[in-house]
């Protein structure tokens, strides 16, 4: 079991509330070494919005996956919303992303046995909160599903699904949302609308947004956009057109 | 955002009823129906209701037997006697010595049909009016039984069997002439509470008065007659001081006694021989369940992976994950319990229902809680043993692969506590079947055969994969497909083969068990064999016998032999009582054997130890006896056996032993004395004729007629009467095998399902790129064809000795070796797995290609 963090808030409250430093990750194939992530250093301010864009393969799910707590780091450091992931075990993690972390998926994943409305409780329901059911609804009616609670994933539209995976990643009020490419899977229009639904909750909650996306508009929206390549970090984008590259 | 709380507990939290969640999370899962669970339900259901069943059976059949011993045994001890009976100071004792005594007379004789001219041999049983004294008649139509075989008007009365009267054509109230006596037929017999229903007779059973009896004047020296004294006690006299005092008033006499816990002993070997097997079946049934259990509950959570690794993402801990999945396996695990535990508790009640003239002796229908409780434990411990190591797994499966869309099961061995947990269970079970089993030598080769062969399975399919990833890469893409197919990360390829060679080792000994059963029917029909047995010819007829044999066209005398009976004292000085002697040797130590003696050995004799003697011989007694009895024994050349004829006691040394085929049908005796010891004694003698179909009628009625004590047994009667009770137990062993076939067939089924999702996305992705039904059937084909075969050969190996151990040891039959029985199965099994995985893809192919690609 992890031993309880005691945490200093005056200097909480200065820390960023994602850090990387130097980050590497390398796994092991049949095909030799791939390392995927080749020494990021990141840090993301409390409710600062970061777009996230890069060619395929670059390492940005992966960078996720790891600011998340579901990779481990093969060398590098992780803390997020001050706790460094380095002392935790992976059910530490899982408790941790509990109460700090919401993720979004570009395939959705909601759990195709639960209704649209036990999907959004499950982390409240981990988290032991006792009306989780009612903070639930609320939740999918703040995403305009109030008349689809007790529909499966499998009666949903693309759009609902992931109006249903806002919901849930934002039911606990996390401090941290990450979302990798929510609008992959979705249409234009829809993907516009849940977009615009995403920030205006995230502006509301003032959650800190790691974004994925290829869609520069939707980059254009957040307060700062990194470009990943081959595993590193290069210029920030705004910084590469400032510079004429 | 709400404010960060002043002091962040990242402790996980306890003592919120993590187990209410988990079944909070289970219940939702299981709102989805059984989908993906009924081959898991079935395969438990089957496994528990097999061991119920015979739990409950065996008790059943104990009960029965307990509560009829008296009747069938018709005494509180039974005291049998051959020959001339008890001498008047024995029978004296045992009047003074019984509040009732009675006695009972059998021999089998003819009966001559007074409306026609048929006859047909009968076991002839002279009772006194006390009989029984347990157990009651059932007669038809129904009298007092003293009514029935009253006298009158000079006519005595009897009860037959229902197959006597259309055997020789007559009805009830019809009269039949038994020696010298006409008898009146008053009832036929419904119920005859000291006899085994389904038991082998020569002939139907007619029953007299001991005064009938004697008038028949079929009693005479050398009668093949069994005398029965049919004691009850005393009220506070027990049995074994009782039968003490008898054995010190009497030493040495030459009966047998039979008290309560040899009531009819061969029910209680049809009892054992039967529990044996069905606890064989039971086992299988159990084992190959298992085997399923763990299929469907590999194959269900590979299919929740995505399920799994989200709520990771959401904050679930592999407890929760695990709690989550074991409550969803436990609750249908004991509605599966539940469900094998009703139907296994109503056996006895189907088995009454069934088959209630076939049984030897009826089982008590009743509630045996003990049978279920430990069948459901049974069940608990074989669901934990196999879905333990896939719900372990299932907690560990890497979150990280939802941003890959490629969440992969995970590989290798689950965390050491659930490896333990495994092993305690699997000990338990184990340490259960051994301890709740009265066949502890079937069991523990049972155990040890189960066991190598799962782990010779899994290394066969270790083999398969490692041979298949080192083969050079083939260059058709559909052959390729297969053979990665193989190898590929995560391919249930053990779970597969395991499941396929479970599953064909049963189908393998079922067959070869059904080939050497069928054997045993066919070859109890000789290429030659005589058509009569003549029985107690008279010393003073066997002249005239043998004359009318050779004066009747078309028969043939194969051989005449004296009979005497006598019963085995000693072996070699020791008496039976405490000498030391395989337990197959019983029906040759206890009980009247026939004896006889020859100058020269009989036709076809065939010494395999010592010699012959001289014809001349004038020595000291002297025997050639049976090789396998004296290897059972454990005598051989130069030991001596004494037995006791007529109260004489002769002990004769063994000169010679022969080997004896018992299945064939002629007359054999197990112990022939050499000339000068046994002459003199009251014999009898038995002859074989045989008689062209022309000649058979006439010769059995001119024999018959001349000689009224003379019982002529028709070979072909005989036969056909052998046959239907093989048949009969063929039937029933088919039967109950059904229940593995069932079993294996399930599991087969579901090693096919366990691969359906991953095919359905095969089957897609190939058609997108343009491959035709035939490139996307091919490869499963080959895949399977592959995995079946190999596994094929193995399963023949594993079948074949099974097969071998439960013909030899449970049935204590001859086996042979059918290699064509044995490749038709497994090639069978081969075509019904690849055919059942055919139809899978074929199904497949028609899935919309779109809807498939979405959902991945």
């Amino acid at each position: 079991m992890p031993e309880p963090v005691e945490l200093d808030l005056s200097v909480a409250q200065l820390e960023p509330m994602v850090l990387l430093e130097d980050v590497h990750l390398t796994l092991e194939s049949r095909a030799g070494e791939v390392n995927i992530l080749r020494g990021i250093d990141l840090a993301i301010e409390k409710g600062e919005s970061v777009g996230v864009v890069g060619p395929s393969g670059s390492g940005k799910s992966t960078m996720l996956a790891v600011t998340a707590g579901l990779e481990r780091t093969s060398t590098g450091r992780v803390v997020v919303a001050g706790t460094a992931y380095d002392g935790l075990t992976e059910d530490g993690l899982a408790l941790f992303r509990r109460h700090h972390i919401g993720i979004v998926f570009q395939a959705f994943h909601l759990i195709p046995a639960m209704t649209a409305l036990e999907n959004v409780a499950v982390p409240l329901e981990l988290s032991g909160i006792e009306d989780a059911i009612e903070r639930a609804a609320a939740g999918l009616s703040a995403v305009a599903l109030a008349d689809r609670l007790d529909h499966y994933p499998a009666q949903l539209s693309g759009g609902e699904q992931q109006r249903v995976a806002l919901a849930r990643a934002f039911a606990t009020e996390p401090a941290l949302i990450l979302a990798d490419e929510p609008t992959g899977n979705l249409d234009m229009a829809t993907g516009r609308q849940i977009i615009d639904l995403m920030f205006e909750i995230r502006a509301h909650e003032n959650s800190t947004l790691l974004l994925i996306t290829h869609d520069p508009a939707v980059a254009d929206r957040c307060d700062r956009v990194i470009h990943l390549n081959d595993g590193r970090i290069t210029i920030p984008a705004d910084e590469a057109v400032a510079a004429g590259t | 955002m709400s404010a960060l709380p002043a002091n962040i507990n990242l402790v996980p939290e306890i003592g919120r009823g993590p187990w209410r969640m988990a079944w909070r999370f289970a219940r939702r899962e299981l709102r989805g129906g059984l989908n993906g669970f009924r081959i898991f339900m079935a395969c438990i259901v089957l496994g528990v209701a097999s061991i119920a069943g015979v739990g409950s059976l065996a008790e059943a059949f104990r009960a029965g037997l307990a509560e009829n011993a008296r009747a069938l045994l018709g005494a509180d001890v039974e005291i049998r006697v051959a020959a001339h009976g008890a001498t008047d100071d024995q029978f004296a004792w045992l009047r003074d010595n019984s509040e009732t005594l009675i006695t009972v007379r059998e021999l089998r004789a003819m009966a001559y049909a007074d409306t026609s001219d048929e006859r047909t041999l009968v076991e002839l049983k002279g009772i006194d009016p006390a009989y029984p004294l347990y157990g009651a008649m059932t007669l038809a139509p129904t009298m007092p039984l003293s009514k029935a075989l009253e006298t009158r008007e000079g006519l005595a009365g009897a009860l037959v069997e229902k197959t006597l009267l259309a055997r020789i054509g007559v009805t009830v109230g019809d009269t039949v002439r038994v020696g010298d006596k006409q008898i009146e037929i008053r009832a036929t017999l419904v119920r005859e509470p000291d006899r085994v229903a389904g038991a082998f007779t020569l002939g139907p059973r007619l029953m007299v008065t001991n005064e009938t009896f004697d008038a028949t004047g079929l009693v005479r020296l050398g009668s093949m007659l069994r005398h029965k004294y049919r004691v009850r006690l005393a009220a506070g006299e027990t049995v074994r001081p009782w039968v003490e005092r008898l054995g010190a008033a009497f030493p040495g006499a030459a009966w047998r006694i039979y008290d309560l816990d040899d009531a009819q002993p061969s029910v209680k070997r049809f009892v054992n021989r039967l529990g044996i097997f069905l606890t064989l079946v039971g086992l299988t049934a159990l084992v190959i369940g298992g085997v399923g259990i763990a299929n469907a509950v590999a194959s269900y959570l590979s299919g929740r992976t995505e399920t799994i690794a989200t709520l990771k993402c959401l904050g679930a801990t592999s407890d929760v994950i695990f709690r989550t999945y074991f409550l969803e396996v436990g609750v249908l695990a004991l509605i599966g319990i539940a469900v094998g535990l009703v139907l296994g508790g109503g056996t006895p009640a189907v088995a009454v229902w069934l088959a209630r003239d076939a049984l030897p002796v009826l089982p008590l229908v009743s509630f045996y809680p003990m049978p279920l409780i430990v069948a459901a434990v049974f069940g608990i411990l074989t669901t934990v043993i196999f879905t333990l190591w896939p719900l372990a797994r299932a907690r560990d499966i890497p979150a990280a692969g939802l941003f890959r869309d490629i969440v992969s099961p995970i590989r290798g061995l689950p965390p050491i506590r659930y490896v333990l947990a495994t092993a305690l269970a699997l000990a338990m079970l184990v340490g259960l079947a051994l301890l709740t089993t009265e066949y502890l030598f079937f069991a523990r080769w049972f155990i040890a055969g189960a066991a190598v062969s799962l782990v010779a399975f899994w290394i066969v399919a270790k083999l398969i994969v490692t041979g298949a990833a080192r083969l050079k890469r083939p260059k058709s893409p559909i052959l390729r497909l297969a053979v990665s197919n193989l190898t590929r990360p995560g391919a249930p390829t053990a779970g597969i083969v395991m499941s396929i060679g479970a599953s064909l080792s049963v189908l393998v000994t079922v067959a070869l068990l059904d080939t050497n059963l069928s054997r045993q029917i066919s070859d109890r029909i000789p290429d030659r064999a005589p058509t009569f047995f003549f029985i107690d010819i008279q010393s003073d007829q066997v002249a005239a016998f043998e004359r009318i044999v050779a004066e009747t066209s078309g028969a043939e005398l194969l051989q005449r032999m004296p009979n005497l009976r006598g019963r085995l004292a000693l072996i070699n000085g020791i008496s039976v009582e405490e000498a030391k002697f395989d337990p197959r040797a019983s029906w040759f130590v206890n009980g009247e054997r026939g004896l006889t003696y020859a100058a020269a050995p009989p036709e076809g004799v065939e010494i395999v130890a010592g010699a012959w003697w001289p014809e001349d011989y004038s020595g000291p007694p002297a025997i050639s006896l049976d090789a396998h009895i004296a290897e059972e024994l454990g005598i051989g050349i130069g030991d001596t056996l004494t037995f006791n004829v007529l109260g004489r006691r002769i002990t004769a040394e063994i000169l010679s032993l022969r080997t004896i085929d018992w299945s064939r049908i002629r007359v054999e005796f197990a112990t022939i004395f050499a000339p000068g010891a046994l002459e003199g004694a009251p014999q009898t003698h038995v002859a074989a004729i045989n008689a062209s179909p022309e000649a058979e009628d006439a010769l059995h009625r001119t024999v018959t007629d001349h000689f009224a004590n003379i019982s002529a047994v028709r070979i072909r009667d005989v036969i056909e009467t052998l046959t239907d009770m093989f048949r009969r137990i063929a039937t029933a062993v088919r039967a109950s095998a059904s229940v593995t076939v069932v079993a294996g067939l399930l599991v087969l089924a579901g090693a096919v399902a366990a691969g359906y999702r991953r095919r359905v996305y095969d089957a897609v992705i190939l058609k997108v790129l343009g491959a035709t039904r035939i490139n996307v059937i091919g490869a499963f084909v080959i895949e399977y064809t592959i995995l079946g075969s190999i596994t094929a050969l193995l399963a023949a190996v594993v079948g074949t000795a099974a097969s071998y151990g439960v013909m030899y040891f449970v049935m204590e039959g001859d086996w042979v070796f059918d290699p064509i029985a044995v490749t038709v199965t497994a090639v069978a099994g081969v075509a019904v797995t690849v055919l059942l995985g055919f139809a899978g893809t074929w199904k497949a192919l028609g899935e919309n290609v779109m809807s498939v690609l979405r959902t991945e």
